[in-house]
This record gives structure tokens, C-alpha cells and sequence, in this order.
């Protein structure tokens, strides 16, 4: 019975983390800031760690890490004094020095910490999974809910706001949304992998269409495909799960830009 | 009525002031042209009455609305904008006709969403600007005239009192400016909208416009009207 409940929080995990992190994605792929996945996974796992070391939930800590971050990069974002990807640049090499400066002071072993570095989709708790599934459906609510008001933020943000949208409210919404996204995720798939999940199945989505409908649709299916190719290459290989999670996303990808009508290899071939 | 008075307004940029001392009022109806060398602050004065930028000096008041962070929403509800030089990702995933349609999105308001009507009067704006062909296009594949032109019905579909036009004939031929121009002159006249029109083309401010600001280093040196227009 435990095995059959593993089995199942596994591959639960792995599709709300696909459809989780594959929304999110496609907001901030078309949005031009994709590196923010990196600094957020970063901050979350800096903070997972600061959680360890203080004794508080490594979980909660990881959200409020992502938080301040986001509470940060919105107002610098705002002034327009940094450009995007220099204050991105900043954050992230802030959250790497924490991390390995929190690191050597948790005591005792360091695979609790290491944990939520690699991440392990088959240890994942019952709680982990409801965490999950909430955050999944806030993100799925929030694209319904917004959807207009993205697709002119993704079109340009300073037309956003000329129109009389609330766009500085949205994109910190965004930014917060992306910090929750990716610390329910980190527990399964890892600070370091949670990016790819981010950018590659909304990027490999970007090469197929220009409906951005269609491309949060393919970039759920993309990331839920990865979730799961990856799992089953996992239990076939007997490796933790992050790692051909991450690389499934990859080759999605490559052959999502292989066939991209959007002159893609092929497309370019036939059209010669 | 929604005349734009701009009393004593300073604005500075980076550590340089852009707009110095500009004091003028616009009536409802009025078409004003911004002239002058380029960084002579046409752009600025469109980006102050849009509420996208604010003065450091001075007060600008749009109708009843004295412009600040805390209002500037109710102005940019009324205003249509039409920027320079539109470049966007060619492979944005964001059709011709969506980007129109973007016009009413801040009208609409949140949690509401266009109706089919609203889709049927984009067609409608398309086919009067002839882009009619691109409504399912995607806006980054199509030509620069046509991205102009879109602007342009964007702008439209908000049904805009206020309407800020910055070098929006740039990239348009020869045959399809005169007829735009002819379509927002009868549009102006119809709904007495209040326009600024930024253009380097004298030809089309003298066919759009009642009277044109000359521009210099962030000073309005002189005015002047053209008569027939209003």
C-alpha cells in the first residue's frame, strides 16, 4: 500500500509541477525575463537553507526568501534605473553567495540541505502535494483570471499602462506567483533543476505558435510530458528524478525548434 | 470639455531637465502639433498628459483631473496612444487582431473579457484601416506600415477623447497616410477629440492640424495656427 501511495504522490507531483512551473513560464519566457527563474530557485534554496540552519520549516523560509526577492526586483524594475537582466544578475549572485555561505554552517549532515539543491519527486509527502495542487491551482486561476491583462504586458508594459491597466499590480503578482511556483517545486525537483522547467517547455511552446492560448496549452502539455518522461526514465534507471526531468524538458525542446514553423530547421528545409 | 493645460511644468530626466516652464492650454477638439529637432521633448509632453511620466514642477490638469501618480489611471482610460517606432519580438505570441482589440482591455476593467461584438467591431476598424487581410496574422510578421496602421486602429477601438499620435505615419506609404489621415480628421470631427500629433512631415500636420508648437531643448519657442482645420 506505502509503495502504491509513493507511486502515485510521484507521478501526481510530476504533473502539477510540469503544469505549476510551465505557466509560469510562459509569462516570464515571453516577458523577456526568463533568468528570473534562476534567481528565484536560487533565493528559495538560500532560504530552504536558512530555514534548515534557524530550525524553522525550510519550506516557509524558501516562500519568504522568494518573497523578498520578488519585493526587491519589482520596485528596481519599476524605477528602470537597472536594467532587468544587471539587477537579476545581482539577486542571483546575492542568493548563490548566501547559499554557500549557509551551506557549511547547517550542523551535522548536509543532505538535508543538499535535498532541496538536487530535489527528489519520489520522497514527496503527502503535505508537499497539497502545497503543490494549491499552488497549481492559483496559477491556473490567475492565467484565466488575467489573461487580457497578460497578453498586453507581454505585447509591451508601457502600453500596458498608457491603456490603464494595472500593470505594475500584475507584474508583481507575477513575481510573487514565481517565487510560490517555484518553492512548492523545489522539494521535488531541486533548486537547480526547477529552472528548466520553467523556460523549456514555454520556450519549446514559443517555436510552435503564435496563440498565446495555444502556447500556455502546449507548454502544460510540454512541461507534464517532461514531469513524466523523466519519472519513468528515473524508475527505469534508478537515478533520482530531477536530473532526466530537467534534460526531458531539453529534448522537447530541441525538437520542438527543430520543427518550428517559426523558421525552424525543417521549415526552413522544405521551404528552400 | 476636456481641454489639457499644462501650467508652468518642468520635467527632468537622469539628472537634465527635458521640459522647462511649458505653459499652454489645449480646447476639446483641438488638433496640436509637436515640431522640432529630435530631443526637443515632443515625446515627454505625450508621456506627461498619458500619465507615464510626471513633473518635478508644475501641474498638468486634463479636464477636471489635475494629474498625479493617484489619478493619472482616469486620464489614460480617455487617452489613445499611438508610440514611435514599434518593435516588438518577431515571433511574439500576439495576433494582429488581439493587439487592436488591447485597446478596450482597460475599459473592459478586470475579470471581464471582450465580447463577440467587441471582436466584430475589430474586424470592422481593420477593414477601414485595409488590414482586414491580418486580423489572424501575428502582429511581429507583419510589415512596419501595417504594424503602424494597427497602432493606429488600437488607438481607435479605446473610442479615445484624448488621442497622442507620435510619428505614426513613419513606416506607412504615401496612398495609405492620406487616407488614415482622412479617417482620423472625419473621426476628430465626429467624436470632438482633442489631438497631439508628433510628426517631422509638415505636409501632414497642415492637413491634421489647427496649430503646431514649436519645440526647442524642452522650451515651446513659438506657436503658430493653421487655419481651415478646426
Amino acid at each position: 500500500m506505502e509503495i502504491y501511495n509513493f507511486m502515485i504522490y510521484s507521478w501526481a507531483g510530476a504533473l502539477l509541477v510540469g503544469i505549476a512551473c510551465s505557466l509560469i513560464g510562459v509569462i516570464v519566457v515571453t516577458m523577456g525575463i526568463s533568468f528570473l527563474g534562476v534567481c528565484m530557485s536560487h533565493a528559495a534554496f538560500a532560504g530552504a537553507l536558512a530555514g534548515i540552519i534557524l530550525g524553522i520549516n525550510p519550506v516557509i523560509c524558501a516562500f519568504i526568501f522568494c518573497f523578498i526577492v520578488a519585493g526587491i526586483l519589482g520596485p528596481i524594475s519599476d524605477r528602470g534605473d537597472i536594467k532587468p537582466d544587471t539587477s537579476l544578475g545581482i539577486i542571483f549572485s546575492s542568493s548563490l553567495g548566501l547559499s554557500f555561505l549557509f551551506l557549511p554552517l547547517i550542523p551535522g549532515s548536509k543532505s538535508e540541505g543538499l535535498r532541496f539543491l538536487w530535489g527528489n519527486i519520489l520522497t514527496i509527502s503527502n503535505s508537499d502535494l497539497f502545497i503543490l495542487c494549491a499552488v497549481t491551482i492559483v496559477t491556473i486561476g490567475f492565467v484565466i483570471a488575467f489573461f487580457k491583462e497578460i497578453q498586453i504586458l507581454i505585447f509591451n508594459r508601457i502600453l500596458a499602462v498608457a491603456s490603464g491597466i494595472p500593470a505594475r499590480a500584475i507584474y508583481y503578482l507575477i513575481l510573487f506567483l514565481c517565487g510560490a511556483t517555484i518553492t512548492a517545486s523545489i522539494k521535488a525537483v531541486g533548486g537547480l533543476l526547477v529552472f528548466a522547467l520553467i523556460v523549456n517547455p514555454a520556450a519549446a511552446a514559443y517555436q510552435l505558435t503564435y496563440d498565446l492560448k495555444k502556447m500556455f496549452l502546449i507548454s502544460s502539455i510540454f512541461g507534464m510530458a517532461s514531469g513524466c518522461l523523466g519519472l519513468l526514465v528515473s524508475f527505469w534507471l534508478n537515478i533520482p528524478a530531477g536530473a532526466p526531468i530537467a534534460l526531458c524538458s531539453v529534448i522537447i525542446f530541441t525538437i520542438a525548434t527543430i520543427f518550428s514553423p517559426k523558421k525552424g530547421t525543417v521549415y526552413e528545409m522544405r521551404k528552400a | 470639455m476636456k481641454n489639457i493645460i499644462f501650467d508652468s511644468v518642468s520635467v527632468a530626466r537622469a539628472g537634465r531637465i527635458i521640459i522647462k516652464n511649458a505653459s499652454f492650454t489645449i480646447k476639446t477638439g483641438e488638433c496640436v502639433a509637436l515640431y522640432g529637432p529630435n530631443g526637443a521633448g515632443k515625446t515627454t509632453i505625450l508621456n506627461l498628459i498619458n500619465g507615464l511620466l510626471f513633473a518635478f514642477q508644475g501641474k498638468i490638469v486634463v479636464g477636471d483631473t489635475t494629474l498625479t501618480k493617484n489619478t493619472a489611471l482616469s486620464v489614460q482610460l480617455i487617452t489613445g496612444y499611438v508610440p514611435q517606432n514599434f518593435e516588438v519580438d518577431s515571433r511574439i505570441p500576439i495576433l494582429a487582431k488581439t493587439v487592436v482589440l488591447s485597446g478596450i482591455y482597460g475599459k473592459l476593467g478586470l475579470f471581464h473579457y471582450p465580447s463577440q461584438q467587441h471582436f466584430d467591431k475589430v474586424r470592422k476598424i481593420m477593414e477601414l484601416f485595409e488590414i482586414g487581410h491580418i486580423f489572424d496574422r501575428p502582429f511581429g510578421q507583419i510589415s512596419g506600415g501595417e504594424k503602424q496602421k494597427t497602432m493606429i486602429a488600437r488607438a481607435m477601438m479605446q473610442e479615445p477623447e484624448i488621442l497622442l499620435l507620435d510619428e505614426p505615419f513613419s513606416s506607412i506609404s504615401e496612398s495609405s497616410k492620406w487616407k488614415i489621415l482622412e479617417i482620423i480628421k472625419h473621426w476628430k470631427k465626429e467624436k470632438n477629440i482633442t489631438i497631439l500629433l508628433v510628426s517631422h512631415e509638415k505636409q501632414v500636420i497642415e492637413k491634421l492640424c489647427n496649430k503646431i508648437f514649436y519645440l526647442e531643448e524642452g522650451t515651446i519657442v513659438s506657436q503658430e495656427s493653421i487655419d481651415g482645420n478646426l
